[in-house]
Parts: C-alpha cells; structure tokens; sequence
C-alpha cells in the first residue's frame, strides 16, 4: 500500500506540475538539467520497481519476465536515452504517459490490495483496457525518443571502445540503440499479446463477479 | 510406428499434445553446425567487403591489410581450429550420432542457430578477422612472456586442441556402441576415454577444446562464447548425471565421479 501510494502520489504530483507550467512556460524547461526536483521524484519513481525484483530474487514474490523487461527497458530509456537528450519535447511526452500509465496501474493495485479486487466493474474495466491506447503510445514515443537522441550519442562519442585493444572489442554505445530498436517489436507485440489475453481472463471473472451464474 | 506398437487399445484415452513444427533431429543438427562453417568461409572470403562496410572511414590506412589479408599466426590458428571443430560435428551429425529424438521444434532450431550463426558465427570472426586485430596481447601484456615463447605456446593450445577433439570423438563413438540406430533409447554405463572420472566426459572434452580456442583468438567475444558453453553444458551435464543415477541406481558410480569437470564438480 505504502509502494502503491508513493507511486501515485509521486506521478499525479509530477503530472500537476507539467500542466500548472505548460502554458506558461516551455514544457522542455520542467524537465531542465537545472530544475532536479522534478527529475529526481520521476527517477525515484522509475526506481522503486526494483522493489519488487528484491522480493522476487529472495522468494517473497514471483515476477514474469515481461515485467522485468518492462522494468528495464524504462529505466535504460531514462538514464541511458533521455539523460542525452533531456530538452526533447517527445521526453515530456514520454514522461506524462508514463505517469498516467503508472497512477492507473498503482492505484488498481491498491484497490487490489485493499480486497476490493472485482467489486467495481468499471476499475477493473478502466485498468485493463487502457494499455490498448497507453501502452502503443509509450512505445511509439519510447522508439522516437531513441531515434531522436542517436545523433547526438553518435557527435558526442559516448560509450565508445576503439580497436586495436588488449581483448580485441570494439563497442559504441549506438550499438545499443540499435538492438533496442530491432528487439523492441517483438517484444512490444508478445507483450501486447499477454495484455490482451489478460484482459480477456480478468474481465471475465469480473463479469462473474457481478453476474454470479445461477445454479439449477 | 503405428498405434499398436504403443499397445493402445479400443477404448483407450489418447492424449494428443501439439508440439509445434517439427524438424528432423539430424537435420536440425547439420544445419545448426553448418553455419560457422559457412560465415568462417565468407568472412575470409569478403573481408574487404565487410570490413570497409563496418568501419567506413575508420579503416583508413588499412587497405594493404583488407586487400592482401595476412593472418597473424593467432588468428591462423583460431580460424582452423573453429574451422576443424565444427567440421567434426558435421561429420558426426552425419556418421556416428544416433539420435533418440526423431525431430526437434522448429522453436528450438531457431533458439539454436541464434546461438550459432550469430553469437559465434558473426559476434566471433567479426572481431578475429579484424583489420586491427591485435595478436599476443594476452601472452605479453598480461602474463609478461617474451615474443619468442608466444609460437610455442600456439603450437602448445593446437596439440591440446587436438587432442581434446580426438578424445570428444572417441567419447561419442563410444556412446554410439550403446545404441543400435535412431530412435534407440538405450543407455549404457559409458567407461572409457574419460568417463572413468566424469560423467560426461564428451562435454568436459569439448569445453577444454572451446578454452583453447578462447586462448589462442585472444578476444572478448571468444571468452563471452566459451562462458556461455560452460553454462549451457554444466547444467545439461548435471541433468545427464542425475539421470544415469536414477536410471542405474547402485549400479552407477555415482561416488567415483563428477558430472562435468573431473575432480572438481
């Protein structure tokens, strides 16, 4: 509940101060290397996730790959793409759909957790159909952020390991954008697939929840 | 085989489980082993092409050695061995293995020949084959040895290398005599060319031919692969010596050997 709370109190705070600013100001300058408050709540946000590949890695919980790939994948599109890039306008745009994406999520998760799983139809409802907008907008965005920031990974020559060298490896830090572009699509679609057949199982016992078949 | 082979009668419950496209097992085998084969080739073959593709502009002054590919006694060496190695399983996969499984999933074939043709088929000669491949750095930065003992060495890793391939074969040809052709089931207690003190004696050969091979290419990628081939054979050797335990009972000893690295584990 504590987790839960903190991630929706963290986004919808992040979320006020985007739009309080927006019309005023320039929507990259909320997100300056001069202004941290908000960077720093995001990033704790993106961060504390790893909560839960804690309680898996000592048995308290179970985590599927998928969300574990999830998991990576943002934090690497934060500290790995947007910290090159961060006066992007597509980071903002990026950054808003996280946040509504994760108060969504985290407050599902404490109505779960608060054993109310089921008894609003339209909680559930709302939680599992809104990755069929969300969730192709965070990739369609996450895929044009890395697009965006290749040219000024390439000009400033991050992460980069010429040969000759004593183990004969080469690497530039591209090579990393470049995998995550092929490897995103498979990815995006197994996951969208889960999604969509997740939502089918839930929202069937919620239906059954509401509507309890009538014995004979 | 048909139905009655498995005596299932009128009547019976047949459970029927959907495994996927299916391709034959030797196939599977021939085609995984034959892609190293084929990119070793087209890498000697193309070098220029790929290289002056790859590095563009950085490969400036290098023409001489793109042109007129002059292999270091290093990469010489590393090229036959890989060369030679999967060779050998071509010609095992056609001549001594017989396989128990009739068919592989097309699922597991494409697992594989990503584990193949690109980790070591493209990952590997990419950096071995390199215009500023830099050979004996192990041996003379690290380990501070002179320049002259470095061909010594080579010569050293290629008698080992051998042997360990004659030996990976030996352990095969002996697994075969268990077996009377495909789709036998049959184990045995395997006992000679290295059994006597692991279990599987045929992976610990074929690990010790990957070390060397790491040793003479003397590059990271050739140290990811051989990890990788630890990994992949410790866990399926400690299945195998679970099963020859469990299959054999006391009449395996269990207490005088290891599953993959003899005396160690």
């Amino acid at each position: 509940m504590l987790h839960n709370s903190f991630q929706i109190f963290g986004c919808v705070f992040i979320l006020y101060r985007i739009f309080h600013e927006g019309p005023v100001a320039d929507f990259t300058g909320v997100y300056s290397k001069e202004d941290t408050k908000i960077e720093r709540i995001f990033k704790w946000l993106e961060l504390a996730p790893f909560l839960e590949l804690v309680h898996h890695l000592i048995g308290i919980s179970k985590m599927k790959t998928h969300i574990f790939v999830g998991m990576l994948i943002n934090i690497w599109i934060l500290f790995g793409v947007i910290d090159y890039n961060p006066t992007s306008p597509y980071a903002m745009h990026w950054i808003i759909i996280r946040c509504v994406q994760k108060t969504i999520r985290h407050f599902y998760n404490a109505y779960s957790a608060m054993d109310l799983k089921f008894e609003v139809y339209a909680i559930d409802y709302i939680r599992m159909t809104a990755f069929y907008v969300m969730y192709p907008l965070e990739y369609v965005y996450s895929l044009v952020l890395v697009f965006n920031t290749l040219p000024k990974v390439k000009e400033l020559g991050i992460g980069r390991y010429n040969m000759p060298n004593l183990m004969n490896f080469d690497f530039d830090y591209q090579l990393i954008y470049f995998f995550y572009i092929c490897a995103s699509l498979p990815n995006f679609i197994n996951t969208f697939v889960y999604l969509h057949r997740k939502r089918a199982q839930q929202l069937e016992i919620a239906e059954r929840f509401i509507r309890p078949v009538k014995q004979d | 085989m048909t139905l009655n082979d498995y005596d299932v009668k009128p009547g019976d419950t047949l459970y029927v489980q959907d495994r996927g496209t299916q391709v034959s097992y030797r196939l599977a085998q021939i085609l995984i082993n034959i892609g190293p084969v084929i990119s070793f080739t087209l890498f000697w073959a193309y070098r220029l092409e790929i290289y002056s593709f790859c590095l563009g502009e950085n490969h400036v002054g290098d023409e001489e050695n793109l042109v007129h590919f002059k292999p270091t006694l290093a990469q010489d060496v590393a090229i036959k061995m890989a060369l030679c190695h999967f060779m050998k399983r071509i010609l095992e996969c056609t001549f001594v293995h017989f396989y128990s499984k009739p068919t592989k999933s097309l699922s597991n074939l494409v697992l594989e020949l990503g584990y193949f043709w690109l980790f070591f088929g493209t990952v590997v000669p990419f950096y071995l084959f390199h215009p500023h491949y830099q050979a004996d750095g192990f041996f003379t930065q690290v380990l501070h040895l002179p320049q002259g003992t470095v061909s010594y060495i080579y010569h050293f890793l290629t008698a080992v290398f051998g042997l360990a391939e004659m030996m990976n074969l030996l352990c095969h040809i002996h697994l075969k005599s268990f077996r009377k052709g495909d789709h036998d089931y049959t184990r045995g207690i395997p006992r000679l060319h290295g059994y006597q003190a692991v279990s599987c004696a045929n992976y610990f050969w074929e690990f010790l031919a990957w070390v060397t091979f790491a040793l003479v290419a003397q590059t990271l990628a050739s140290f990811l692969f051989v990890s990788a081939c630890f990994f992949r054979m410790n866990f399926r050797a400690h299945r195998k010596h679970h099963r020859y335990i469990a299959q054999f009972k006391n009449l395996y000893p269990a207490d005088e050997r290891c599953y993959f690295i003899p005396y160690l584990f």
